[in-house]
């Protein structure tokens, strides 16, 4: 039998969605798109969580600093097991860490929370109706967001903060940042 | 006959439709379906392919009371989907848009209809060139032997 060169199509096709599955299954379905990459913070201003505090508006994330913030509630178990990193970055001079309590219940309950494991914010606003995480663009909590000192949004993390990914993007990215 | 009974009443099972409850929806029926529309084509973020109008997620009924209040303010169904790309993504959007990312995607079937079109071509092509098979004509000797044969089949 002769072989025709496009004898080999059926193999090159094949192998051509072996490539296409092996990048797409290997996603994460759950990571959603990142419009705000690269742009100014969404306009949101929210009420304080701790009375006596003031609360947090999208002004600010726009004084110059390098800011960390991280979309918590108290009902959310991811958000527990990431908070002894939110508590290592709240020990830092360099930036500045805010928190919103997002979609949470009675004051009350993440009050108590923050009160046993430690407060690790600067500034806390709620976002009860979830408007401010709809500006955002988030798809659950918790979500950590990076915005550098020339007030850009440069890094989304979706889920909970991790030794891989404190490693390998937070930390790294505030280095440069900070610099 | 139970059987068949039993069988007919099951081919008056309908599907359930799912849609998600809202306590408050809009005044106006016209503006209410219209939001409703609108919903069905966006996704809920946490239900992955389900659109917001039928889920009953925390998250689904945030972004519906967003979808109405952009309807009662006047947004058409344009607008909104804008609106919620700008935040979300072309992802939300449970149709995928038609732009420079996704061209390919939706070209994909014509090309592999013409694809088919001309391999099919080519193969009739190729049938309707070959020509029928020669014979060549019996020398003497086999001609000969045939007719022995034809010779002794007769009855």
């Amino acid at each position: 039998m002769k072989v025709k060169p496009y004898y080999i199509a059926p193999a090159v096709v094949f192998l051509a969605i072996i490539g296409f599955f092996y990048v797409g299954l290997g996603l994460n379905p759950k990571e959603t798109a990142f419009p705000l990459y690269g742009k100014p913070p969404p306009q949101f201003d929210l009420q304080p969580l701790h009375e006596d505090q003031p609360g947090l508006s999208t002004a600010d994330l726009l004084r110059g600093d390098v800011v960390v913030l991280n979309f918590f509630a108290s009902w959310c178990a991811p958000c527990l097991a990431e908070h002894p990193h939110l508590m290592t970055l709240g020990e830092r001079d360099d930036i500045k860490l805010y928190g919103i309590d997002y979609r949470d219940d009675p004051r009350e309950k993440p009050i108590a929370w923050l009160n046993r494991d430690g407060n690790p914010f600067d500034l806390i606003g709620v976002d009860p109706a979830a408007r401010a995480g709809m500006e955002w663009g988030l798809a659950g909590v918790p979500e950590t967001f990076v915005i550098n000192r020339q007030g850009k949004v440069v890094l989304r993390i979706q889920g909970p903060l991790n030794v891989p990914t404190m490693n390998n993007q937070l930390l790294p990215l505030l280095e440069e940042l900070t610099q | 006959m139970t059987r068949l009974i039993a069988f007919l009443l099951m081919l008056t099972i309908s599907p359930a439709f799912a849609t998600g409850v809202d306590e408050e929806v809009l005044a106006d029926p016209a503006q209410e379906a219209e939001a409703r529309a609108i919903m069905e084509d966006i996704r809920c973020l946490v239900c992955q392919n389900q659109s917001i109008e039928n889920s009953n997620a925390d998250m689904a009924q945030d972004l519906r009371r967003v979808v109405r209040e952009r309807v009662l303010a006047g947004d058409n169904g344009g607008e909104v989907h804008t609106y919620m790309v700008a935040r979300y993504g072309d992802w939300i959007l449970m149709r995928p848009p038609v732009n420079e990312r996704t061209w390919y995607l939706w070209l994909m079937p014509v090309f592999l209809v013409l694809v088919g079109l001309f391999a099919a071509r080519s193969m009739m092509r190729r049938h309707r060139g070959a020509a029928p098979t020669q014979v060549d004509a019996l020398s003497a000797d086999e001609q000969a032997a045939l007719d022995a044969i034809l010779e002794q089949e007769k009855p």
